[in-house]
């Protein structure tokens, strides 16, 4: 039997087993900020969609829909959230240019509105994939609550 | 280091509060609107004043203007936070009498030290 007189020094096996640190009540915080926020991203994403299909029956008076994409923007990436962030800061530049008067003597293209619908439909599907959602699920969803909401920052904060 | 958040989404206020006192160690008073965070303002003495570009009843331009024109206030540093701040934007708010601006989104880890180079920066300005 072998004895020791004094406890080996701990190598890199050892710290493994100590596992990792705790967190710290910050990270804690954050975290747990981070998951409210991310639950309540599905139905903040159908406001903003049904916003946006109201705008586009209204003939474009966006202002409510505007608001709505203008606070995603401002707040999805603090809450690390930062490629649904630009979609939305994408969307509102869209649709104040949608709702911007046009000037005098000019006509507008109906065509090219429409292209600017469609991309503006296409940033939400695809912010329903950042989300996690299966593209199509928040509109067909009819409350907010009846989506998934584990959800996963894309930037990682410490 | 105190200071003043006055922003209408509740999102931003928890997170920016959560940053500035755990990573900066700031004492943080939180307003939901203009009219509610010049009165904060007023029993508070902030050191400085984070305040929302784009608010419903209240802008950030019309807020700062009035809080340069109250009595006790006046003379509280305004950083603006905005989610839509180009360069000309930027440099209108500076105009205007805001000590600096911060972008939307901020980093949550790096807003005090933000906050903090902001006010050093005016602080060490001829």
């Amino acid at each position: 039997m072998t004895t020791l007189s004094k406890p080996p020094k701990a190598g890199p096996i050892d710290s493994l087993a100590a596992g990792p640190r705790e967190p710290t009540a910050y990270e804690v915080a954050l975290a747990s900020l981070q998951a409210a926020y991310a639950a309540s991203l599905p139905g903040r994403l159908f406001e903003l969609a049904s916003a946006v299909a109201a705008a586009k029956r209204d003939g474009g008076r966006a202002a409510i829909a505007i608001h709505l994409a203008h606070r995603l923007r401002g707040s999805a990436g603090a809450y690390g959230f930062v490629r649904f962030g630009e979609k939305a800061g994408r969307i509102e530049d869209l649709l104040i240019a949608l709702d911007a008067p046009l000037p005098k003597g000019q006509c507008e293209s109906p065509v090219k509105r429409e292209l600017v619908w469609l991309e503006i439909a296409s940033l939400i599907a695809y912010s329903e994939t950042l989300i996690g959602l299966p593209a199509q699920q928040v509109e067909r969803s009819a409350r907010p609550s009846d989506v998934p909401t584990q959800v996963i920052p894309d930037r990682k904060t410490r | 280091m105190s200071v003043l958040i006055i922003d209408d989404e509740a999102d931003i206020r928890l997170i920016a509060q959560l940053s500035l006192e755990a990573v900066g160690g700031f004492q943080v008073h939180l307003a939901s609107s203009a009219v509610d965070g010049m009165l904060l303002a007023q029993e508070h003495r902030p050191e400085v004043i984070l305040l929302d570009m784009m608010m419903p009843e209240m802008d950030g331009l019309s807020a700062l203007a009035e809080i340069r024109r109250t009595v006790g206030i006046s003379d509280i540093p305004v950083v603006f936070m905005t989610a839509r701040a180009q360069r000309h934007e930027i440099e209108h708010y500076l105009q205007m009498g805001a000590l600096g601006v911060i972008q939307k989104p901020f980093d949550p880890m790096t807003l005090a030290t933000d906050v903090r180079r902001i006010l050093l920066g005016a602080a060490n300005s001829p």
